[in-house]
C-alpha cells in the first residue's frame, strides 16, 4: 500500500508552490522545508530542527502567513 | 481504497499547512485585517457582507416562526457595522458629560468657597465632639457667629 503516483504528484506540486512563494526569503524557504520533509508539526520540534527559538518560529509564521497572501494575490491579479 | 488515500493526502497537507502557517485562530485580529488588507479585502465590507448575510438567515428563522439560534444572533450582534461606534459613542459622552457635570459643578461651588460660605457647615461640625467642654464649644459659636457674620457683610 505504497503512496500512488497521483499523491506524489498533488504533494510535490504543494511544495513547489510553496517554495516559488518563498524563494526570495531564504529563512521561510527553510521553515517549509523542514516542516514538509522531515513531516514535523509541533512548533517546539520544529523550532530545535532551525536552530531558532519557538518565538522566532512563531514570528516566522506570522510572516509566512502574510508572504502567502501577498503571493496569492499577485497570482490572482496575473491570472 | 482510493478515496482513503485521498483523505489521508488530505489530512497531511492540512497538517502540513497548519505547521507552517497555523492555524485561522492564531491569527490575532489586528493581523486578520491585515491579512484582509494584503488579500485586497477591506475588513469592513466584509464585515457588512457577512452581516447581510446573518440578518437574510435571521428572518428567514423570523418568517418561519423560528426562535434564533443563540450563535446566529451573536454573529448578527458581533458583526452589525456600527456596533463599535455605537459603543464608542455610549460610552465617550457619557464619561464628557460625567467630567463636565463634575466641572460645572465645582465651578458653582467656587464663589462659596472662597467667601467662606462653607465655614458655618464646618465649625457647626465640632458640636459633636465630646472632649470638648462647654466653654470650648461657647468659644467656638462665638468664632462662628463672627465667620457668619463676615461672609454676611462680604467681608
Amino acid at each position: 500500500m505504497g503512496t500512488d503516483i497521483a499523491t506524489v504528484l498533488v504533494e510535490d506540486s504543494y511544495r513547489e508552490r510553496l517554495l516559488a512563494a518563498f524563494a526570495e526569503e531564504p529563512e521561510l524557504a527553510e521553515v517549509v522545508t523542514v516542516i514538509l520533509d522531515l513531516d514535523l508539526s509541533k512548533p517546539r520540534e520544529i523550532a530545535a530542527e532551525l536552530g531558532i527559538s519557538v518565538t522566532e518560529f512563531q514570528n516566522r509564521k506570522k510572516r509566512l502567513r502574510r508572504r502567502l497572501i501577498e503571493y496569492s494575490a499577485v497570482e490572482v491579479s496575473e491570472s | 481504497m482510493r478515496s482513503e488515500r485521498m483523505d489521508e493526502q488530505m489530512a497531511r497537507l492540512l497538517r502540513s499547512s497548519e505547521a507552517i502557517f497555523g492555524e485561522a485562530a492564531e491569527a490575532e485580529p489586528a493581523e486578520a485585517e491585515e491579512l484582509l488588507r494584503a488579500a485586497g479585502i477591506e475588513p469592513e465590507t466584509l464585515k457588512i457582507r457577512l452581516c447581510q448575510k446573518m440578518l437574510k438567515r435571521a428572518e428567514e428563522y423570523s418568517r418561519a416562526g423560528r426562535s434564533l439560534p443563540p450563535l446566529l444572533k451573536q454573529a448578527v450582534e458581533d458583526l452589525r457595522p456600527d456596533r463599535d461606534k455605537k459603543a464608542e459613542a455610549s460610552s465617550l459622552p457619557s464619561t464628557a458629560r460625567l467630567a463636565v457635570t463634575r466641572l460645572l459643578k465645582e465651578i458653582e461651588e467656587l464663589p462659596k468657597r472662597l467667601s467662606g460660605g462653607v465655614t458655618p457647615a464646618l465649625s457647626a461640625a465640632y458640636r459633636n465632639k465630646k472632649e470638648l467642654s462647654a466653654r470650648d464649644k461657647k468659644v467656638l459659636d462665638k468664632v462662628a457667629e463672627d465667620l457668619r457674620k463676615r461672609n454676611k457683610d462680604g467681608k
